[in-house]
């Protein structure tokens, strides 16, 4: 597990460093953001009725309407997969490829490699998920603006499944293949073609962005809990077929 | 007997790498696994490991395991210290301070970047981790591979060193001269399966070679062409004395050609 943290230790730094740069670049400038939609105000707004989102521009005055699509339902969710695709694609396939694999598994069990690696990536990345969105708790309380925390915790729930599931699918490709390349271009690429296809109405359960990015959460208030039970159970499916092609793996 | 291989098969497909062998080594032996490129070395080593899966066949283990892997890959970004230090915190029964003692007898720097040692540099590394664990076998492959004269000697007596604290070794190499140094008994491998095994003194007894008419055969290992004979090594005290050497290129050459007649 040591090994594991000081290997993840530059990557974890660098996503908390761009995280925090994401929020301090939207955060503070509410008003700035407010500002450009007025001035743009006739061209927007005729976009707006397009799309449907007339109610939106005006809502965004609000603090709590404005972090939630802004940061939980934008940029920090839309960087969830992507965090998890980046913490989890050099586990098993680096030490393949540079091989230090039979380095590890002539000093430690299969299990304890495997089960390190992935507590490792879930540790550090559902860490950066809790600071990302506890981050307008935080910043609201020192700006002494009025947040509806609630909704942030529901939001984390969210976001630590989507997490979970795309660290999941990326370690089963991690362990699959032999290089780090191909693992980041499967994951990636399902990402995109699962969330394409999510625009189709029929298929609309596959975008797992609309899930992470919590719609349901700014209209309902609720948490999704089918589709969190759902996304969790698919999830602990593929990284036990990840467990066991590990452990029949040649190395 | 700290390892028995008992009717080891290893395939990769249709190709049999390691096919039927058995052998034993004993405690404080220093047992050599000799072969050409592609004999099934590894593949033997790897399964008595557990990295590769056996097709069939029974592997004892009686005790712990240390390995040096013939390809000498270790974490690039870190220091010759972490690697120490991460190297004690997953291994069993790790001497860091035999571990410091090593690499400076080797005159290796801690605060160098693994990624900026030569391969001899990295092989010397490896060889400190593999041997400042305290195990019961070390399994050696090419331990010497890519080192300089100097080092080479330093190495093989570290190896005798194992022995002498009634550690096993096994132990694989390419170079014939530095087996004959430090073995007690050799295997020799080709094309997955063990052509020759005994003592090394007895395998070099036994031997000799003679020469006969072109059309003639013999229970042997065809060795050299001449122009009106052929030279062969037989299992016979008979002929001229042979050194290991070409003992083993008789034998393996034998095997490859199909040249050899039983």
């Amino acid at each position: 597990m040591k090994k594991e943290l000081y290997n993840m230790k530059i990557r974890a730094l660098a996503i908390l460093i761009i995280t925090l740069i994401l929020f301090f670049s939207i955060a503070p400038f509410q008003n700035v953001f407010l500002n450009l939609l007025d001035e743009n105000k006739a061209v927007i707004e005729s976009y707006a009725k397009k799309f449907g989102a007339s109610a939106m521009l005006s809502k965004l005055h609000d603090w709590n309407f404005y972090i939630f699509t802004q940061w939980f339902g934008k940029n920090f969710g839309q960087m969830i997969p992507i965090f998890a695709i980046i913490f989890a694609f050099p586990l098993f396939s680096r030490e393949v490829e540079n091989g230090t694999m039979e380095f590890l598994l002539v000093r430690k069990s299969r299990d304890y490699v495997f089960y390190s690696k992935v507590f490792s990536s879930l540790i550090i990345g559902f860490s950066v998920v809790i600071i990302g969105s506890i981050l307008p708790i935080i910043y609201s309380f020192f700006t002494g603006k009025d947040f509806f925390y609630e909704y942030a915790l529901k939001y984390i729930i969210h976001g630590l499944i989507g997490f979970w599931f795309w660290n999941s699918v990326t370690v089963f490709f991690s362990i699959f293949f032999n290089d780090q390349v191909k693992p980041i271009l499967s994951s990636v690429g399902l990402l995109a073609i699962t969330t394409a296809l999510g625009f189709l109405k029929p298929l609309k359960w596959l975008n797992t962005y609309s899930y992470i990015l919590g719609g349901k959460i700014l209209s309902e208030g609720k948490i999704n809990w089918i589709y969190s039970e759902s996304l969790f159970v698919i999830g602990g499916f593929i990284l036990l077929a990840g467990y066991y092609l590990f452990k029949n793996k040649e190395i | 007997m700290i390892l028995k291989v008992e009717g080891l098969i290893k395939k990769y497909g249709n190709l049999t790498a390691v096919n039927n062998i058995s052998f034993e080594i004993e405690k404080g032996e220093i047992f050599g696994l000799l072969g050409p490129n592609g004999a099934g070395k590894t593949s033997t080593l790897k399964c008595i490991l557990g990295l590769r899966k056996k097709d069939s066949g029974n592997i004892y283990l009686n005790g712990s395991v240390s390995y040096l892997p013939e390809k000498k890959n270790l974490y690039k970004s870190f220091t010759v210290e972490k690697m120490i230090e991460i190297t004690s915190s997953i291994t069993n029964n790790f001497s860091k301070n035999k571990a410091y003692e090593i690499i400076d007898n080797f005159n290796l720097d801690k605060k160098t970047k693994i990624a900026n040692l030569s391969y001899g540099m990295l092989t010397q590394l490896y060889i400190a981790l593999t041997i400042s664990q305290d195990a019961d076998l070390y399994i050696l492959d090419e331990p010497t591979w890519g080192l300089d004269p100097l080092m080479r000697n330093n190495i093989l007596n570290l190896i005798r060193d194992l022995s002498y604290n009634g550690k096993s070794v096994l132990y694989t190499s390419h170079i014939l001269a530095e087996v004959e140094k430090i073995t007690d008994r050799i295997a020799i491998m080709s094309n997955g399966e063990i052509l020759e095994m005994d003592y090394l003194d007895d395998i070099k007894r036994n031997y000799s070679a003679i020469s006969l008419p072109k059309d003639k055969k013999t229970k042997g290992y065809l060795w050299k062409k001449l122009e009106n004979e052929n030279i062969w090594i037989v299992k016979s005290n008979e002929g001229e004395p042979v050194t290991i050497d070409e003992i083993f290129e008789a034998i393996v050459k034998g095997s490859g050609n199909e040249k050899r007649t039983i």
